[in-house]
């Protein structure tokens, strides 16, 4: 591999990111050797120079590589918003979503209605000529429902690490009782748990249903995007606002005490 | 707006004979996909971006018009050659001599309307 510089590296890493998208139609395998000959296209561009290649060189290679949408187009893939979906792709992707919905508000009914909806999502992603486009997203519930469960884990985590240590006393259940919050089983907190991990199941399954018939891992890396691609300096900048919302939070209790 | 008519016109010739160039080179010798994708620039023959030969190289092995193998490389990632398979070297026959048939043709018109 080249020795390019962070700069350039992400810029190579999102274009990469990026064909795979556009060649989201073809099998995994497929997409890997073009991948792999960009990356090797790269290499022989740039191998040589002793120097972390910069951004603009990397940029370079780039252009006379093409868009994603450029080489798609080399496979014979349509792309782009001249292109649409046609009235088949749409009542497939609402369908989809319908039966995605039928199948949150009645989750008995999931065992038919999840393969119903990714069925229809990979009919809908195959009939339509658009491979980058927003109806592209909403053909995958998979990723929807993993957003969801990503932000109901999100918000439920910390109800789930303070529930056993509350009886052991300290600043925590100090914390819970100060704003309120009850600790039973059977509460809303306790529910929301419950629901929480029931939408992590269901997520994972939708996730693994939706790379299975795919066959793409585009659902997977898109739902765990945000926390595979987060960058040291921005987990810091988390880290230090969460430091001083805790000793804020501390001070205040204790004026409060 | 003739020279948009031309660019477009040539643009689409070019596109459409991109296939017949990659066999054609590697017609004789197998080559490492970017070495195709530099013989292709040097003579001319990519009026598009440099990338779509990659795909079109992916195509023409599901075809199996051609035949690909990976050697380790030091430099990066393993390797892929190509070669024409023996159905490859059929067609690129035929290719060739449909080729030479079209342009027998429009040499034959082009001479008829001096004539």
């Amino acid at each position: 591999m080249s020795n390019l510089s962070p700069a350039a590296r992400l810029i190579w890493s999102d274009y990469l990111e990026r064909v795979r998208m556009a060649l989201a139609g073809l099998s995994a395998s497929e997409q890997d050797d073009v991948i792999n000959e960009l990356e090797n296209h790269l290499v022989e561009e740039t191998g040589m120079d002793q120097e972390p290649v910069s951004e603009s060189k990397v940029q370079a290679v780039m252009a006379r590589l093409g868009t994603a949408e450029d080489i798609a187009d080399g496979y014979g893939i349509t792309i782009g918003p001249t292109a649409s979906p046609g009235p088949e792709s749409y009542l497939l992707i609402v369908s989809s979503l319908a039966a995605l919905c039928v199948g949150l508000v009645f989750p008995v009914l999931e065992i038919i209605t999840i393969p119903v909806a990714a069925i229809a999502s990979r009919i809908a992603i195959s009939a339509s000529p658009v491979r980058e486009s927003p109806y592209r997203f909403a053909a995958y519930p998979g990723l929807i429902v993993g957003y969801l469960a990503l932000c109901a884990v999100l918000l439920a985590w910390p109800l789930a690490f303070v529930m056993p240590v509350a009886a052991t006393g300290g600043f925590l259940p100090r914390l819970l009782l100060e704003t309120g919050i009850p600790l039973i089983v059977g509460s809303a907190e306790y529910w929301l748990l419950v629901w929480a991990a029931f939408l992590v199941v269901t997520a994972l399954w939708w996730v693994a249903l939706a790379r299975i018939v795919t066959n793409s891992n585009l659902a997977t890396e898109k739902v765990f995007f945000p926390f595979l691609s987060i960058q040291r300096k921005t987990v810091r900048k988390f880290l230090n606002a969460g430091a001083v919302a805790l000793v804020a939070t501390a001070i205040a209790l204790g004026m409060i005490a | 707006m003739p020279d948009n008519f031309l660019n477009n016109w040539e643009t689409q010739v070019r596109k459409g004979l991109v296939e017949l160039c990659i066999l054609n080179v590697i017609a004789s010798e197998e080559l490492y996909g970017y070495d195709i994708v530099r013989a292709l620039t040097e003579s001319g023959s990519i009026v598009a971006s440099e990338g779509t030969i990659y795909p079109l190289l992916s195509r023409l092995r599901k075809e199996g018009l051609v035949d690909s193998r990976l050697i380790e490389s030091d430099r990066g990632p393993a390797r892929k050659y190509y070669r024409l398979s023996s159905k490859g070297k059929n067609t690129l026959k035929q290719m060739n001599n449909l080729w030479s048939d079209i342009a027998s043709s429009i040499s034959e018109s082009r001479g008829g309307r001096k004539g």
